[in-house]
């Protein structure tokens, strides 16, 4: 279980995460939705141990985040963190040596499933393509929890279906998700909960059917017209 | 499958697996929970929803390694359990526009013509 208390991250004057509190359980499929800037990409970054809160506390299963957590969390980076003098095969063979939790079942379903040349240059690869070969490097493990920071953006709306698509067929019901975006209508239907995000705090939080349920609203007629608006 | 976005994805997956045994399309085993929720785009927890409200409601039975299957008994029912359920919301939706039930049946004998 991740459990967040009093979180606040400064960048100094900015406030970048405004005091949240947040629990998540085990194998949750989570999304966290909000605009840029909203301190979705902090969140994660501070659960993963790439920075440390200001104040306020972060556990995951009672531990602080740090190279043990890092061994059972897969994080998937915004930038593009391949090796474009690289062929996409021994990127990837690389890559999963530093992992003791690596699938290569799972590898081979990905690379069939996204259809990603193997014996390409990374540097040759399409940003789409470029993309699938980063899930690749995240899905591909067996890890407890799976950060994905923004996996939609840049990715066009044609494609968009086909990734989601890719990370469903990778999620397992024990696996704890949570996907970042601000392109909802492509994703929502694998949140479980949705997280809404501004300015550093959580606005609205609840099971996404519960919210469809009590408001009449998608997930993304909520972030369009109660969060952004 | 048409899912509205804006409505309880679960409730919707309840509905669409009820037509399908209607139309005759599922006979007897449903699709496992990953296969329909993969087939629907769909987080397999919001199909494992539907399948134990199902499942409460008496609709289907499933056993651990057999898998799920729908109910000899709501095999028989069900099309006409959700023919008079529609037919309820039809005349609601007619009387709450201030229609008599008379003036229902007559409109409905119209159709026969």
């Amino acid at each position: 279980m991740i459990k967040i208390k009093n979180l606040v991250k400064r960048y100094n004057e900015i406030y970048a995460i405004n005091n949240i509190d947040l629990e998540i359980e085990d194998g949750t499929f989570v999304g966290l939705v909000g605009p840029n800037g909203s301190g979705k990409t902090t969140l994660l970054k501070l659960i993963f141990g790439f920075c440390r809160p200001t104040s306020g506390e972060i556990t995951v299963d009672g531990r602080l985040p740090g190279i043990e957590l890092k061994s059972t969390t897969a994080f998937y980076p915004e930038y593009d963190s391949t090796y474009h003098w690289m062929k996409t095969q021994d990127l990837i063979d690389w890559y999963s040596g530093f992992f003791f939790d690596w699938n290569k079942e799972k590898e081979k379903n990905l690379i069939d499933f996204f259809k990603l040349p193997t014996h390409r240059y990374v540097a040759h690869l399409s940003k789409g393509l470029r993309s699938k070969l980063k899930l690749v490097l995240t899905l591909s493990r067996d890890a407890k929890i799976f950060l994905l920071d923004e996996p939609l953006s840049g990715i066009d709306p044609a494609s968009r279906t086909n990734i989601t698509s890719g990370i469903l067929k990778a999620y397992r019901e024990s696996q704890t998700f949570i996907f970042s975006t601000h392109i909802v209508a492509d994703a929502e239907m694998l949140f479980e909960r949705t997280i809404f995000m501004k300015e550093g705090n959580i606005i609205i939080d609840g099971q996404s059917d519960a919210l469809r349920e009590k408001q009449g609203k998608s997930m993304e007629q909520i972030f369009k017209e109660d969060i952004y608006g | 499958m048409k899912i509205d976005k804006s409505k309880p994805i679960w409730r919707q997956i309840v509905r669409e697996i009820k037509e399908r045994v209607s139309r005759g399309e599922i006979k007897n085993d449903l699709p496992t929970v990953r296969a329909l929720a993969e087939e629907l785009g769909v987080n397999p927890n919001t199909v494992a929803r539907a399948y134990r409200e199902m499942e409460r409601e008496g609709v289907i039975e499933s056993w651990v390694g057999k898998g799920t299957w729908v109910k000899e008994s709501s095999l028989r029912d069900l099309k006409e359990k959700m023919v008079e359920e529609e037919v309820g919301k039809f005349v609601e939706s007619l009387t709450s526009m201030g229609l008599s039930k008379k003036e229902i049946k007559k409109l409905v004998r119209k159709i026969d013509d």
